[in-house]
């Protein structure tokens, strides 16, 4: 019986030496993208594993007793529970930032190891805080607060409740979340007023409504108009809506006069407030 | 990778922001409030009779007592009027802080009364709707009760409970020590109450029809010393009663199905009671549930395709779904909790499930999504509460309530609460024990 095999061919006759140089390739090739994308494969394999852990504390849910409180308890002690917002006050907001930026070496690493496992938003928020130190660099530095007395344990927490101003409610057309230029910070105030009055009976509460309207405002602080740019589909909700821009704006005496930086800004409409985004 | 992902997305966002120079920032959530809705003392032209004046101004407290139901979104107001019927004083109004005017007007139209009510938009300084109706003495509840609706229809964009009615069980009729529990109609408020039969005996769970006119019942008899749970239906319009089923054993918990060709009944026949469904016209049975446990108590959602049921399965009552157009179709346990649970009821859009759960030696009332998930506790320290039932728009929940008085005596009433909870009001006081409120659809 002839056989084709001899010294340095394999079956289909090529070479041995061009098949170990193109295992070899392959094998080069595959552990140059281990290495790459090593935390991937790592944390697709581990958040496998965390995926059945999951499945098994869902079934445990099931087998818990009923539960103790009432809807309404449990609403009430959300009502209780003290709701860090942002600050209406400028100044406080100010000092804010800059325990955000004292405490950028102290911030940010505690922070990530506190949430664990980083989810879309807290992604989003990171991306937006490397800008803001970006930022922080370029700006002349300001009065900040002296932070000799402040624990870390505090500052942390103060952090945090920066952060939490920050959860992803606000979208800037120049700007990251988080950037807050003065335009920024006068909106915000305009926005703090409106909201006292942003209030709704339940008929309209839970049906996913939502409108946006643009804010002309005067160089004196004046409002001038405002122009519906995205309807909710339902008149009474954007009423409701306008209303309380009106009625910010008349019980509170006008709006802060805006600086000559954005003035013109201010007066072109290019404030746009979200209700509720 | 994530993070090259991340920022296209991130980019993509802040370019759709940026193309039109424009800065958005987000106001949040509204917060939550009642707007305050003024009911006025009527105006009168012509020559009203004092009884004439008396029927307009019960329906302008009709109106109040009505809109005070949906306590989250309104805050009636009454008091005097101010200007005219077509020209109310708005600078009165606004410095009431009053949204919404109801002015009501009444004229004779012979023996009758024509009575006009116009909303006004007190922001917008205009009547925004007006509905005028002759009223006979007879119906003057029931044709205040539309008026309402309408207005409610007009600020809303939602129908009320304010048409709706309740069929209830009590035992108001009979010898004080053998009481016969007996069928009755209310309105939604508990004012109106008609007894619909007169067996002298026991009736068990009612259940409305689609469209209001008939309701399914069951009745305890004794035949040859023998009890039998027979169902029974009941024309509320003709007054003409049927036996519907009365083979042994149970025939019960009976609800229409959609189009009102079929219902759904609990049968013990065979053995250990199941759930079928029963052709009305052609008495053809179908089996739905076919377990060696027990499976009663259905409830089907609006448009028939899932019906939720009690089942001893799991050697305990818990609440299942299934679709009801097969035989085990789709069995989903949905409860896993509570030493036992009872009267599973769909919410008018088929999302949702209150049922009643045995906590602490009494049954309490829960609220779950209709995929078993978002389960949460809506009564606790208030008597023991079961049988609920949602209102025909699914923002009530009527429930019947038994409080104990003393070692001999207890109270069962039934009572409205918001879905969330809250409770609204006691709707049978003074009616004896009442129970397994239904509400019309």
């Amino acid at each position: 019986m002839k056989t084709n095999l001899e010294y340095g061919q394999n079956f289909y006759g090529r070479p041995l030496t061009r098949f170990l140089f193109q295992s070899c390739g392959w094998h080069i090739a595959l552990l140059g993208f281990f290495f790459v994308f090593q935390s991937d494969i790592l944390s697709f394999f581990l958040n496998g594993q965390q995926d059945v852990e999951v499945i098994k504390s869902a079934v445990k849910v099931d087998v818990v007793a009923m539960p103790r409180m009432t809807l309404k308890e449990l609403q009430s002690l959300e009502a209780t529970k003290p709701i860090i917002e942002d600050s209406k006050d400028d100044t406080a907001m100010k000092e804010i930032e800059n325990l955000e930026e004292k405490s950028k070496d102290v911030d940010a690493p505690k922070k990530d190891a506190d949430i664990g496992e980083q989810d879309f938003s807290n992604m989003l928020k990171t991306f937006s805080k490397k800008k803001v130190k970006e930022e922080v660099v370029k700006k002349p530095k300001k009065s900040g607060l002296d932070l000799s007395n402040v624990s870390k344990k505090k500052l942390k927490a103060l952090v945090q409740a920066g952060n939490k101003l920050s959860a992803g409610t606000e979208m800037t057309g120049d700007q990251a979340e988080g950037e807050s230029s003065e335009f920024v910070i006068y909106i915000r105030r305009i926005r703090d007023k409106v909201k006292t009055y942003w209030k709704l009976p339940s008929f309209l509460t839970g049906k996913d409504l939502s409108c946006r309207i643009r804010v002309f405002i005067s160089q004196s602080g004046k409002l001038l108009k405002t122009e519906m740019i995205t309807s909710s589909g339902n008149e009474s909700f954007d009423q409701r809506a306008k209303d309380s821009i009106y009625q910010a704006y008349q019980s509170s005496g006008g709006f802060a006069v805006p600086d000559k930086g954005y003035a013109s800004r201010a007066s072109r409409g290019e404030i746009v407030l979200g209700f509720p985004i | 990778m994530k993070n090259l992902l991340l920022c296209l997305l991130f980019l993509s966002i802040g370019n759709a922001f940026s193309q039109g120079g424009l800065t958005v920032v987000s106001v949040g959530e509204a917060e939550s409030t009642a707007e305050k809705i003024a009911f006025p003392a009527s105006f009168t032209s012509g020559n009203v009779s004092k009884n004439q004046k008396a029927m307009v101004n019960e329906i302008v407290k009709l109106f109040i007592s009505d809109f005070s139901f949906y306590k989250k979104s309104f805050e009636t107001d009454d008091g005097k009027s101010e200007g005219s019927f077509s020209s109310p004083k708005y600078s009165y109004w606004t410095s009431r802080s009053v949204k919404y005017l109801v002015q009501t007007h009444a004229k004779p139209s012979g023996p009758d009364l024509r009575v006009t009510v116009s909303l006004f938009d007190i922001s917008k300084k205009e009547s925004i709707f007006e509905i005028s109706k002759i009223i006979k003495k007879s119906v003057v509840r029931k044709k205040g009760h539309e008026l309402a609706d309408a207005l409610y229809k007009k600020i809303t964009g939602a129908d009320s409970i304010f048409k709706s009615h309740i069929v209830f069980i009590s035992d108001q009729s009979g010898p004080k020590r053998n009481r016969y529990k007996e069928l009755y109609i209310m309105d939604f408020d508990g004012k109106n109450k008609r007894q619909l039969t007169y067996h002298k005996a026991t009736v068990l769970s009612p259940a409305f029809s689609q469209d209001g006119k008939r309701v399914l019942y069951s009745l305890i008899k004794f035949r040859k010393g023998r009890k039998n749970v027979n169902l029974r239906m009941l024309d509320i319009t003709t007054g003409k009663d049927r036996i519907i089923s009365s083979r042994r054993g149970i025939n019960s918990g009976a609800v229409f199905m959609p189009g009102e060709k079929e219902i759904l009944l609990t049968l013990s026949y065979e053995g250990n009671a199941e759930i079928y469904s029963l052709n009305l016209k052609t008495k053809r049975l179908r089996k739905v549930t076919k377990h060696f446990s027990d499976d009663v108590d259905p409830s089907i959602s609006v448009d028939g395709t899932m019906m939720t049921f009690l089942s001893g399965r799991p050697g305990k009552a818990m609440i299942y779904t299934m679709d009801p157009r097969g035989r085990e179709k789709d069995v989903k346990r949905i409860s896993y909790v509570g030493k036992f649970n009872a009267t599973p009821r769909f919410s008018p859009d088929g999302s949702e499930i209150v049922f009643a759960s045995w906590v602490d030696n009494r049954f309490d009332l829960f609220r779950i999504s209709s995929q078993g998930t978002g389960l949460v506790r809506l009564t606790k320290d208030f008597g023991s509460n079961e049988d609920p039932t949602f209102s025909n728009e699914g923002q009530f929940i009527a429930f019947n309530s038994l409080r104990v008085i003393s070692k001999k005596k207890a109270l069962q009433h039934i009572y409205i609460m918001d879905r969330d909870g809250g409770i609204i009001k006691d709707i049978t006081p003074k009616f004896g024990n009442c129970l397994s409120p239904r509400w019309s659809k």
